[in-house]
């Protein structure tokens, strides 16, 4: 007797890569998994095509902080890995304290997509985000006013949606935020519709039924999306 | 002219209660201060002087009524012209928060800018927030922000696309970004890029070198993405603020459109409000931290009122009971602060001045001077005309913390300084700026001419104040012992001291034996007693003199007679009481080159004027006696068992007689004692205090038992001024004490010896001056050698101290 069902009911997994964005996506999975009861389970994917394009010879890199380009090495990498999981650890540990959270952080090598299509059995909540290739910071000289965070999901009427809605409700809760459903004839051709997923990605987390996405969508999405069932 | 039995009558001058009867019905205003014309006109003068530098300092002796004379003339001159004075409020200054900045307010206005300062910041507590809630503000944030993002990722995507067309992928890695030759979705290997062909790597190494040219110029321009962003923001919370502030603050700038500083701090307020609007938004997210931090924002916009003269600071006269330096000029306060001390504008108190600007401050000058600094701070303040708050611990760079230095306030203060005369010369003295500032000196008399009308109005005084104290009504009779005992305090029974305090004194006590004798009045045996139970409570040492007197220990003769020897009378003060006890002067004289040694003073137990009276007696003799011959004796003059210092010349009677004594062999009666000065031509001056000495020569002779033959010696001109008590008024009516005055030492001689003096410039050889020319002549004779001595005996030679006939 398999107990997959259990366990994955059992946690709230977040996927995270080397985004900059991933205090963020604890601060979505943080609340949801403190209103359902859940464990936080945190993964860290790091990139394995990182690790191919440092060792391709002439590889440079941009650093963040800099506007120099340096040549970048498979150690140059592996250091940045262990310095990313250092943070996030340390991160997830000050959330989870704030919501008394029973939590862990694993580390695979892979890309996004793949880990959350390996994961899929661990948990019927899997939350994660591509991390836009630059996010936009507020300036401390003109603080925006804290407005309530929008958690957005689509309805088709399904049995899939209806359970995507259910948790968005959840979570809406959790954040004290408000849920936005937009309706659509069938979620499972979504990723035809790119104009929608784009204006679905000003909210603050996408709730969509697992089903409805393969990872050639999901790259697409710029918001957190947590992935239902 | 020769000495001068004084009558009973001429002994004391007693108040006479009908004339005070005849007052009975008190003044409507009864005056608190008698007399003082002089001070009074000088206070009036210094108050109504509204010019820089007219400050008073009004002198004269406790009790005399300065206070009172002062608060009487401010409170004449207010009800006259009124009162100019200000509310004074410190604001934060926003440019420079060290710095705070005074505002002059109408009275009252004051408090109501707080008020309105307090409802402006809860009105935006409310607006602002609901400004930023709006969906109009909401749909704009929007606007600004997924413009900004698209923007921003626009140029990266594009660079990300230019890669992919090139066969390279843009790579976000942990590091940073990268671009690595594409195949598939995937990066290429290592092993497959090897085997490209050399001119296909050249290709991807010339575009990725073109792309990262092109990514450092995405990355730059997204900083000035940013900061547009920023600043496009900054402008939208700058706006939706504004309309919110707006409203406010221009309703509370027309209340104050007449002043123009509130005006213009409210302008201040509405450029702070729009830049830290965020200090107005609410915190729900119970942060207490943060709710403290934001209390802390909002207070810079708080109102300290420092002075409410509309309120609080209301009365114009300020009476500083504690002129220290922080109490004068105002302080700083700080706060610990996470172990830090900090302050703000909030915390700036107010001093005396300012409390006191556009009024009076009365202040003890001995008080002032006592307070470290503050006395320099009150100058400064003064010669400034402005407040200026400064830290005695920055002025002396005992802190490093950070102090405020709070914009001054201008002052316009009238100072009343009060205090001793010796107080008012030192500060002349050593302090050119004490003239510069207190030009107008108020100098309260010590007593006044007693006259029926002074009387009166004492009594009028006495009997107002005794009401105000709740005592019991005096009858007429204990009022004129009350001014008969201002007579005897002024030494002078023709004056009257001015020192009503002690009057009044005086009246509680005899209050208190009035009650205790379950009397519903006060009368002259309750007025006898007090004054009587003070001078018992005072007079501890006076009894232990007069008790070694009686024992012999400290001896003074006050019968029979002896050569060289005379009783001289001493007073002196205890307990606030004035005693007078008798001092054995004794003189003895030699063959010598015309000194007079004065014991006294070689031993350093006399002052200055002791001495200048023995020079004065010992150039009267010289001068009488010896114009035409040498001056050949040395005198040594000392008082008997004295112990400690000797001043004054009221002795230099009884010095010279006892040493006219000693010269001419003459022994002097120890019945009598003898006060007075001499001048250069034996003229007996007046002296102090001589109802109290002459009284205690009669306590002694009193306590031996008084047989007609006791009496004592007073200048001519004392004699107008004695107020002795009613026991030696009775010995005298009874004749077993008397009182003589005299003008010159020959009339003192006379009445001391029994012998005729004789005329100064040619006596006849029997009279006491006779005697001593001879003396003298024999003495210059001997010196020059023209005679030889003969010896007749020791008495002759050297004349044994006190020798004669007497008993002590």
């Amino acid at each position: 007797v398999s107990d997959a069902p259990a366990r994955a009911a059992a946690q709230v997994l977040a996927l995270l890569d080397d985004a900059a964005c991933g205090a963020a996506l604890l601060e979505l999975a943080s609340p949801l998994a403190r209103v359902l009861q859940r464990e936080l389970s945190v993964v860290y994917v790091e990139s394995a095509r990182s690790l191919v394009a440092a060792a391709l010879p002439c590889t440079q890199v941009l650093a963040h902080s800099g506007l120099q380009w340096m040549p970048l090495q498979p150690g140059d990498v592996e250091q940045g890995f262990r310095a990313h999981e250092a943070r996030l650890r340390e991160l997830t540990a000050r959330i989870a304290l704030r919501d008394a959270l029973h939590w862990s952080l694993r580390v695979v090598r892979g890309n996004l997509g793949e880990a959350a299509a390996r994961l899929q059995s661990e948990s019927d909540l899997l939350l994660l985000a591509h991390a836009p290739p630059l996010q936009p910071r507020s300036s401390r000289t003109a603080p925006q006013p804290r407005r309530p965070p929008v958690v957005a999901t689509l309805g088709d009427g399904d049995d899939a949606s209806r359970r995507a809605l259910q948790v968005a409700t959840q979570l809406a809760r959790a954040l004290q935020g408000v849920v936005q459903v937009a309706h659509i004839d069938t979620v499972a051709r979504l990723p035809e519709q790119p104009d929608r997923l784009r204006a679905l990605a000003h909210c603050d987390v996408l709730v969509l039924p697992r089903a409805t996405l393969d990872a050639v969508t999901l790259a697409l999405l710029r918001c957190p999306v947590l992935l239902v069932g | 002219m020769a000495a001068r039995k004084l009558s009973p009558h001429e002994l004391a001058v007693h108040c006479d209660a009908a004339m005070l009867r005849l007052d009975a019905t008190p003044a409507a205003a009864p005056a608190e201060i008698v007399g003082q014309e002089r001070a009074r006109s000088a206070v009036e003068f210094g108050i109504a002087m509204r010019r820089a530098g007219y400050h008073l300092y009004v002198m004269g002796p406790p009790g005399s009524g300065k206070r009172s004379l002062v608060r009487r003339a401010i409170d004449a001159h207010l009800a006259q012209n009124g009162a100019h004075r200000n509310d004074w409020v410190y604001v934060n200054n926003f440019d420079a928060p060290h710095r705070p900045i005074a505002l002059q307010l109408a009275p009252g206005r004051g408090a109501q800018l707080r008020d309105h300062m307090r409802a402006l910041v809860e009105e935006l507590r409310s607006t602002i927030p609901a400004a930023f809630e709006s969906e109009e503000y909401a749909a704009e944030l929007e606007r600004l922000n997924t413009d900004f993002k698209e923007r921003a990722e626009r140029g990266l995507l594009e660079v990300s696309s230019e890669a992919q067309k090139n066969g390279l992928l843009m790579i976000r890695t942990p590091v940073g970004f990268t671009f690595a030759p594409q195949k598939g979705s995937e990066v290429m290997s290592p092993q497959d890029f090897e085997a490209l062909p050399q001119e296909e790597r050249a290709r991807l190494q010339q575009a990725v070198q073109q792309l990262q040219d092109r990514l450092v110029h995405v990355l730059r321009e997204s900083m000035r993405l940013r900061k547009e962003h920023a600043d496009r923001l900054r402008t939208l919370n700058r706006s939706t603020t504004q309309l919110a502030v707006d409203h406010a603050v221009e309703e509370t700038k027309a209340r104050y459109a007449d002043v123009p500083a509130v005006t213009a701090y409210l302008e201040a307020v509405r450029a702070a409000v729009i830049d830290n609007a965020d200090a107005f938004r609410s915190r729900e997210d119970g942060d207490a931290q943060a709710a403290a931090a934001q209390q802390g924002e909002l207070a810079r916009y708080e109102v300290n009122l420092l002075v409410d003269a509309g309120g609080s600071d209301g009365a114009p006269i300020v009476d500083a009971d504690l002129p220290s330096y922080q109490n004068l000029i105002g302080r700083v306060d700080h706060i610990a602060h996470f172990g830090m001390l900090v302050t703000d504008f909030r915390h700036i108190k107010a001093g005396l001045l300012h409390r006191a600007d556009g009024g009076y401050l009365l202040i003890d000058a001995i008080k002032l001077l006592t307070q470290p600094f503050a006395w320099a701070a009150l100058k400064r303040a003064l010669l400034r005309s402005e407040i200026r708050i400064e830290s005695m611990a920055e002025m002396f760079s005992m802190v490093s913390t950070v102090q405020l230095e709070p914009q001054p306030i201008p002052l316009d203060v009238k100072v009343v300084l009060f205090g001793e005369r010796a107080v008012c010369q030192l500060l002349q003295d050593v302090d050119p700026e004490f003239d510069e500032l207190f030009r107008v000196v108020a100098d309260m008399d010590d007593d006044l001419p007693r006259d029926g009308g002074t009387q009166r109005t004492l009594a009028q005084a006495l009997t107002a104040q005794m009401r105000d104290k709740a005592l019991l009504p005096p009858s007429a009779e204990a009022l004129a012992g009350l001014i008969d005992h201002a007579a005897r305090r002024s030494g002078d029974a023709t004056r009257l001291n001015a020192n009503v305090r002690m009057l009044l004194d005086v009246a509680v006590e005899a209050d208190h034996l009035a009650r205790g004798a379950a009397r519903t009045q006060l009368d002259a045996a309750d007025v006898a007693a007090a004054i009587a139970a003070r001078r018992a409570r005072a007079g501890r040492v006076d009894g232990r003199v007069r008790q070694a007197m009686l024992r012999d220990i400290l001896a003074i003769a006050t019968a029979g007679e002896r050569v060289g020897q005379v009783n001289g009378l001493a007073a002196y003060e205890a307990g606030g009481e004035t005693f007078g006890a008798p001092s054995r002067i004794s003189a003895t004289t030699r063959l010598g080159d015309g000194q007079v040694v004065d014991i006294q003073r070689e031993t350093r137990l006399a002052g200055p004027v002791h001495a200048k009276g023995v020079l004065i007696l010992s150039s009267f003799l010289a001068a009488r006696f010896s114009r035409f011959q040498p001056h050949s004796i040395i005198g040594s003059l000392v008082f008997e068992q004295t112990y400690g210092l000797i001043e004054g010349d009221s002795a230099s009677l009884a010095e010279l007689v006892a040493l006219m004594s000693s010269i001419c062999d003459v022994p002097v009666r120890q019945a009598l004692a003898v006060t007075g000065s001499v001048d250069q031509f034996g003229n007996v001056q007046a002296v102090g205090a001589v109802d109290a000495k002459l009284e205690g020569f009669f306590d002694l002779c009193a306590a031996r038992g008084l047989d007609g033959t006791h009496g004592a010696i007073v200048p001519h001109s004392n004699a107008t001024m004695l107020m002795l008590r009613d026991e030696v008024l009775q010995a005298v009516a009874a004749g077993r004490f008397a009182v003589y005055a005299v003008h010159t030492v020959d009339e003192a001689l006379e009445l001391l010896t029994g012998l005729p003096c004789g005329d100064a410039t040619r006596p006849r050889d029997d009279t006491v001056n006779g005697r001593i020319a001879k003396r003298l002549r024999e003495y210059a004779e001997l010196r020059s050698g023209t005679r030889r001595v003969k010896r007749r005996g020791p008495s002759r030679a050297a004349p044994a101290a006190g020798s004669g006939r007497g008993t002590s």
